[in-house]
């Protein structure tokens, strides 16, 4: 075992290694030199010199980036020997890319009517020194302050009607994968969303611990059909159903005895195991599950500690 | 049981009141469930379930709260009343970084995994560095209120996340489970996990990979590999996962030979306009055979539909179908259809069945805090021509 603990840590680590450096930020590179320090912490400038549009928007989609014309009122921009002042790429000048996706109902007029400040939502961007990354309130910072502040934080407070609120990851498979993201994903810090966005803690339990009755987690007739995932390992039964009595209570119960159990599964010839022998290799769980009770009585027939 | 029922109702009601004139604020869900349905021997059985979920909190102070999650329900043949206490917790924010769980509570951290009454300790040390400490008992099966005695399942353990950088994160988890058996500690379990996952190119790529190990069998529990592509249209995910079955460490079954099965798992969703076409591969190899499944779905807004094929083990096949609806016929009415049907060969013995169920309800939101729901639902199997079922749901939803 150690062999194989010893190789998922080097790959762990040479994973660490070779990911971190190349990967580790976007390399997200912008034309534009620019530093909120330099204006608004060294020279104390107002956000609304800039951005004067802010204060009126009552639209996500509105353009608040300050336009060339903007930075003329202060800045010589005439001037062919200014350009490389705000320029990297004086032959092929650019401006700032737009933030192409936010909420059209969004409206800072209403944002900063009740006594909010820029510095609310845009915390920490006075101390940018260039453009590549934007400082804005991702949907938990909203919907915290919502809370906070007794605001509604029903979906269509900030969605519009008809627009795809499922993230793109709950997908088909999303059933199998969804345990490993809340694994993960709850307690990072990223542009990702933790479950705890939509779903409170309760509806984990529903499922994982619940009756079952808003058919959730398994479907009707699964009484009928459940051993074709447990045996097809689809789905992991002891994530679950940890109690040792849950499969014995319900099997004794109703006299179900598995169909395999027929001539031949415990030998074929004397000691040589019969079909019993194959699938406890396969599935030691399913034998568990039953005979965890009376394993020293019938096992240690043959079986001996 | 029904003085015990009258009484909690009656000091949950004293608690809601005191709270709607005191400066708190209390938020939550009042359910009531009725389920009708007969048992083999033609018994009408109903079973009803009774459940609250909500939290309480200074209206000054949102950061401290008690979150509770519980149901009674009398059920069963014959009916008894039992409870459940699914989480019961106070929360203590000490200050923006650091926050105090007292109580019992559902954790779902690496191997941090399953209900537990006891303290939780969790904070962000650095920027990058954040944590949970646990120590405490694991919750009785039953989910009785009262927690089990330190001797009978103490429980310990810690996660920690590492932000490597802004997409990649690496996590530790370390969790210990033991009693005393004849004065001495015994360990009933003891794993320890990593898993590192992030984003590439622009988060359209995302990595996960994890280890298990199982201190106490010297041996990996579950090693999980997967790399996942989120298009805009498409999303298509890889991967890999060797698995142990889970024994207890008192179990007669530690005496084998714990084999582990291997699973490589294919996943493709394209989205269409508003279809969803789905298809998943997943292969299984065990020690002397395999198992092949494919799982084929189309959703909209209105429902899903899926075929499921598998064929393998024991030389058995298994088609299933099923589907869902929901058709909003009023803005506050909307009418549920599901069904399914399924027809497996059992292994060795070819006896072919059918299992077919359905339903077909009605959702009604009277208003922001009313939602009634009725389903009557139909099963035919092996066991039961006809099994006819009624399910009635009331909903209250509050914020005071």
């Amino acid at each position: 075992m150690k062999q194989y603990l010893k190789f998922a840590l080097a790959i762990l680590i040479l994973t660490l290694f070779t990911l971190s450096p190349v990967f580790g930020e976007e390399a997200a590179s912008n034309e534009l030199i620019f530093s909120h320090r330099l204006h608004v912490v060294e020279n104390e400038l107002n956000c609304a010199t800039c951005h004067q549009a802010a204060e009126t928007s009552t639209r996500g989609t509105d353009n608040l980036l300050p336009s060339m014309e903007t930075c003329g009122d202060c800045h010589d921009i005439e001037s062919e020997n200014n350009c490389q002042q705000c320029h990297r790429d004086t032959e092929n000048p650019r401006a700032v890319a737009r933030i192409g996706k936010y909420s059209p109902i969004f409206s800072h007029q209403k944002h900063l009517g009740t006594g909010m400040e820029c510095n609310s939502c845009h915390a920490g961007i006075e101390n940018q020194t260039d453009t590549r990354q934007y400082i804005l309130p991702n949907q938990v910072q909203c919907m915290d302050c919502h809370e906070q502040k007794q605001v509604s934080n029903q979906c269509q407070t900030c969605h519009l009607p008809g627009e795809q609120l499922k993230p793109v990851n709950h997908t088909a498979n999303f059933y199998h994968t969804h345990g490993d993201l809340a694994r993960s994903v709850q307690e990072t810090e990223s542009p990702r969303k933790p479950c705890q966005t939509c779903h409170q803690d309760n509806y984990c339990q529903k499922c994982h611990e619940g009756d079952n009755l808003d058919r959730m987690s398994h479907p009707l007739n699964y009484e009928f059909t459940h051993s074709l995932d447990a045996i097809g390992k689809e789905r992991e039964c002891a994530a679950c159903h940890t109690e040792r009595s849950f499969c014995i209570d319900c099997h004794r119960d109703n006299l179900v005895m598995p169909y395999n159990h027929t001539a031949g599964w415990a030998n074929q010839i004397p000691g040589d195991g019969g079909r019993h022998r194959l699938e406890a290799q396969r599935d030691l769980e399913s034998c568990m599950a039953c005979h965890e009770q009376n394993a020293e009585q019938v096992c240690q027939t043959c079986h001996t500690k | 049981m029904k003085k015990r029922m009258l009484l909690w109702s009656a000091c949950l009601m004293l608690l809601l009141v005191h709270f709607a004139f005191a400066q708190f604020r209390v938020k939550g869900a009042l359910n009531a469930s009725l389920y009708a349905w007969q048992n083999a021997n033609e018994t009408q059985l109903w079973d009803t379930y009774l459940g609250s979920h909500f939290r309480i909190s200074p209206a000054n102070a949102p950061g401290h709260y008690l979150n509770t999650y519980f149901r009674v329900a009398h059920r069963g043949d014959p009916a008894e009343w039992e409870e459940r206490f699914y989480n019961l917790y106070l929360n203590v924010t000490l200050n923006p970084s650091y926050q105090l769980r007292l109580g019992r509570q559902f954790l779902y951290n690496g191997v941090l995994n399953g209900t537990v009454d006891g303290l939780l300790l969790q904070g962000k040390a650095t920027r990058w560095l954040k944590f949970k400490l646990l120590a405490g008992t694991r919750t009785p099966w039953n989910r009785k209120l009262e927690p089990t005695r330190w001797n009978d399942g103490a429980v310990w353990g810690g996660f920690t996340d590492l932000a490597l950088s802004s997409n990649h994160n690496l996590q530790l988890s370390y969790l210990r489970q033991s009693r005393q058996v004849n004065g001495t500690t015994r360990v009933m379990w003891e794993q320890f996990g990593t898993s590192l996952t992030g984003y590439l190119f622009r988060q359209r790529l995302n990595y996960y990979g994890r280890l298990d190990y199982n201190l106490q069998s010297q041996n990996y529990q579950q090693i999980r590999v997967r790399l996942t592509y989120l298009g805009r249209k498409l999303t298509a995910s890889a991967e890999y996962n060797s698995q142990r079955p889970r024994i207890w460490e008192d179990s007669f079954f530690n005496i084998f030979d714990i084999k582990a099965f291997n699973q490589a798992r294919l996943a493709a969703t394209y989205r269409w306009n508003r279809l969803d076409v789905g298809l998943q591969y997943l292969y299984t190899r065990y020690e002397d055979g395999s198992d092949n499944r494919v799982i084929g779905m189309l959703g909209t807004r209105y429902g899903t539909f899926g075929v499921v094929y598998q064929s393998g083990i024991g030389e058995s096949k298994n088609l299933g179908l099923y589907g869902d609806l929901r058709i909003n016929l009023m803005p506050n009415l909307t009418a549920r259809f599901f069904g399914n049907y399924y027809n497996f060969e059992r292994a060795y013995t070819n006896l072919s069945e059918d299992a077919i169920g359905y339903s077909a309800g009605l959702i009604y939101r009277y208003n922001k805090h009313f939602l009634i729901r009725g389903d009557v639902q139909q099963m035919t199997n092996s066991y039961y021509n006809h099994d006819w079922r009624g399910l009635f749901h009331l909903t209250y939803l509050f914020s005071i």
